[in-house]
């Protein structure tokens, strides 16, 4: 099988070199603070994430966010706002997690979402919040149980620091959506 | 140790951490992946358009939908079980089946509830996969390396990353992480001010760590090994503080092709 080791260099030179490019654009972005984005055009072919960004927690989790919902019933009373809450973590989280990637889902679908909407409001654009996460927040709380007598549902995401701890601060409520009925 | 014995040993490492996803989303996050679910599939696939409509969404949905993506799981699971205790030939096809699996379920998550360990994870899966692929000594070899440089790599990145941020650099940057809500430790941050500058010397020896990583195999295969060493005492660390339990699997899964790495320098140079 001759042509194995060629074949192997090949193939991880290639992929190297793209993990390599991804890391270097991820540091010059830090470094010159630009959006270097357009110099990962080729990203959208790597669909696995294969060249994934190593930065790991070289930008902090400087901001918590909070995902709340509320409740219009049939006659057109609103409820108060209930916080999402998710289960706390547990002593044994080093080596069983399980809603690990909840929280981290949530969170991350809370910020795209954010940047979605600032990005429109740069634009100079009417901000239309519909996009993926929008969506997926929308079918997440959606679900969660309703009173019987509500008929349309909306989320809002707070924002709150990590330091200094601080009240939350209301960057987004979506529109009025309708819950889905069981027939 | 022959590269067949530290390949082996990074596969066992890789299976655990798929072993212990798979019980994860069996037993503990099992609704996550319903239609009600934060991973629902008619919604995440709507992330891109081949995987919403077309051929190839037609092929990925009936695997994909609740519950039958949880049957492939365990699948999944029931595969890695089976090659993890083998010492002679590895089940190739059990290893493909593995790797399909986790392809897929990377198409779940989108990018929504990843982190760098998950990345780490599939190209060390992919390229062990590759490995046992092949039957040449040299390409094989070949496929360490690569595993060994992309750690490299990786940590290099990471330090750099840090050091160019000045909340490392003086010090803050450990109390805002174990202050956060999802990723901290609100105890431990609290036992950690109160010593002083105990912030600046954890934020500083993770970039020593992260920033040296890389050219310490050139210093032989001892240094490598107390390098190693630390490396095991850091990810366990993260993990037990803050529960990040899958860059301990995914990292330490690249640390023998590092060690290999090194014995190779080290034979070149004497």
């Amino acid at each position: 099988m001759k042509w194995e080791p060629v074949f192997a260099i090949g193939l991880v030179a290639v992929w190297f070199a793209g993990i390599v490019c991804v890391q270097a654009v991820a540091i010059l972005e830090i470094a010159t603070r630009r959006n270097l984005a357009r110099a990962l055009w080729w990203k959208k072919l790597d669909v696995f994430d294969l060249c994934p960004v190593f930065l790991l927690f070289s930008a902090l989790p400087v901001s918590h966010y909070h995902l709340l919902y509320r409740d219009q019933s049939i006659g057109g009373s609103i409820s108060p706002w209930n916080l999402v809450s998710l289960p706390a973590r547990g002593a044994t989280r080093f080596i069983w997690h399980p809603d690990w990637r909840k929280r981290v889902a949530l969170e991350d679908m809370c910020r795209s979402l954010l940047s979605h909407v600032g990005r429109e409001l740069w634009k100079g654009a009417t901000p239309s919040p519909f996009c993926f996460p929008y969506v997926a927040l929308a079918n997440y709380t959606a679900q969660i149980p309703a009173c019987p007598l509500s008929s349309a549902r909306q989320f809002m995401i707070a924002q709150s620091r990590t330091i200094p701890e601080q009240q939350p601060e209301v960057l987004f409520v979506s529109p009025l959506f309708s819950l889905r009925t069981n027939s | 140790m022959t590269s067949d014995h530290l390949a082996v040993l990074t596969l066992r490492l890789v299976l655990l951490r798929v072993v212990l996803n798979g019980l994860e989303v069996l037993l503990g996050r099992r609704a996550d992946y319903q239609e009600s679910g934060i991973f629902s599939w008619i919604v995440t696939k709507a992330d891109r358009s081949w995987t919403s409509s077309g051929k190839i969404a037609g092929l990925l949905d009936p695997g994909m939908e609740y519950p039958n993506y949880l049957w492939l799981v365990g699948l999944q699971f029931a595969c890695a079980l089976l090659i993890l205790p083998v010492h002679g030939n590895i089940q190739w096809v059990l290893l493909l089946i593995v790797l399909a699996i986790e392809f897929l379920t990377t198409l779940r998550y989108c990018i929504y509830g990843t982190d760098g360990s998950d990345g780490m994870h599939l190209i060390v899966l992919c390229a062990i996969v590759l490995y046992f692929s092949f039957s040449t000594p040299t390409a094989r070899l070949i496929v360490l390396w690569f595993i060994a440089l992309t750690a490299m790599v990786a940590y290099f990145a990471a330090g750099v990353g840090k050091l160019l941020n000045p909340a490392w650099r003086n010090g803050t940057a450990i109390e805002i992480v174990m202050m956060s809500e999802n990723r901290g430790n609100r105890t431990l941050a609290r036992w950690i001010s109160r010593i002083p500058h105990l912030n600046q010397l954890i934020c500083w020896s993770t970039i020593a760590f992260e920033c040296c990583f890389p050219f310490v195999v050139f210093l032989g295969p001892t240094a490598t090994l107390i390098l190693l060493s630390c490396g095991i005492v850091f990810h366990f660390s993260i993990a037990a503080s803050m529960g990040l339990n899958g860059f301990f699997w995914s990292f330490i899964a690249t640390y023998p092709a590092v060690f290999r790495l090194a014995l190779d320098l080290h034979s070149l140079s004497h």
